[in-house]
């Protein structure tokens, strides 16, 4: 069986990497640099296609350490390389875009906000017909209004959800340097927001969090973190059109299956 | 464990995994499961949440519609 190389994040490289040498050696890492930068690698066999929730929890620890000593932009899980010419290659084919976001994001922590429904949001009133009173309409008519009244819905859900998050802006953008907004990514999730912000600004943004949390009624907050900032990261080589869509209500219904399963 | 705590956990782990599988920095890697395997690392994700006592039956069905194993 081969070895390859996995590799966790891209950090600068000034050829000393004295800071991080303790997180490397403790945890049996290695550098492999192009220019001035680097990617944070271990070995690892190439049969290593283990998906499994320890291996995601390794791969974030071991992000996070790098991230206490140095800025580094975290890589996706389960990349593995052939050797090292590979990494470097890979490297220098993204020098400038993965330069510019380690200037750019490079120390600084990603925190997520979400806001779920309490209750799924109703809508009544002149406007919003239920799709039950068109039931004496011929069925290629009823088909028509009942679709038109469910967009009808679905447009007033997303006109709302958007309400929310200019709400949320007003108390928390101030505190943050960009942020990551989706609109109803899943059907209970009003808003996901993902915030990037120095270091030294999270205790601040949790403190106006907590006073935002205790005032809502319509919607459960959570706040998640502080992440390496992974959303924030523009460089890939791999254009985001490629990827399949609805990826994160796939896998938040996974999740939620998962969790009534072991709820019982 | 109560509704609130469930829910927290729920979300946590969900955050987790978007950013660690969906997000960060993509390397064109010789072996890069969550690109070059997009429904494995779905199934593997059935795995990693199941009961114990499901797993068995999981892997078999993991397989199969891997067209005979992970990479």
């Amino acid at each position: 069986m081969s070895d390859g190389l996995y590799v966790y994040a891209v950090v600068h490289h000034d050829g000393a990497q004295t800071s991080m040498g303790e997180v490397l050696a403790s945890r049996g890492l290695n550098l492999v640099p192009w220019r001035g930068l680097a990617a944070i690698t271990r070995r690892t066999s190439l049969d290593a296609g283990a998906v499994s929730m320890d291996a995601v929890r390794q791969h974030e620890a071991v992000v996070e350490a790098l991230l206490e000593d140095s800025a580094a932009l975290p890589v996706r899980f389960g990349t593995i390389f052939r050797d090292a010419a590979s990494v470097t290659s890979a490297l220098a084919e993204q020098y400038e875009p993965l330069a510019a976001d380690l200037a750019r994001v490079g120390g600084k922590a990603e925190l997520s906000l979400t806001a779920l429904w309490v209750s799924p949001p109703v809508w009544d009133g002149p406007g919003f017909e239920s799709p039950d009173a068109f039931s004496t309409e011929r069925a290629g008519a009823r088909y028509l209004r009942a679709r038109a009244a469910l967009l009808q819905r679905e447009q007033g859900a997303r006109e709302r959800a958007r309400a929310i998050a200019e709400a949320l802006d007003r108390e928390l953008a101030s505190l943050t340097l960009e942020r990551r907004v989706r609109l109803l990514p899943t059907p209970r999730i009003a808003v996901r927001t993902a915030y990037l912000l120095e270091r030294s600004a999270v205790t601040t943004f949790r403190t106006a969090f907590e006073g935002l949390r205790r005032t809502q009624s319509e919607l459960r907050l959570l706040l998640t973190g502080p992440w390496p900032p992974y959303s924030f990261v523009t460089s890939a080589a791999v254009p985001n059109e490629t990827r399949p869509a609805n990826r994160l209500d796939e896998l938040a219904r996974m999740l939620d299956d998962a969790m009534r399963e072991r709820r019982g | 464990m109560n509704e609130t705590m469930a829910r927290i956990q729920e979300v946590t782990l969900l955050d987790l995994l978007d950013r660690v599988i969906e997000q960060g920095v993509i390397l064109a890697g010789d072996v890069t499961l969550s690109v070059a395997d997009v429904d494995l690392i779905y199934l593997g994700l059935r795995l990693l949440m199941a009961p114990a006592e499901r797993l068995p039956e999981l892997v078999t069905a993991a397989s199969r519609g891997a067209g005979g194993g992970h990479p």
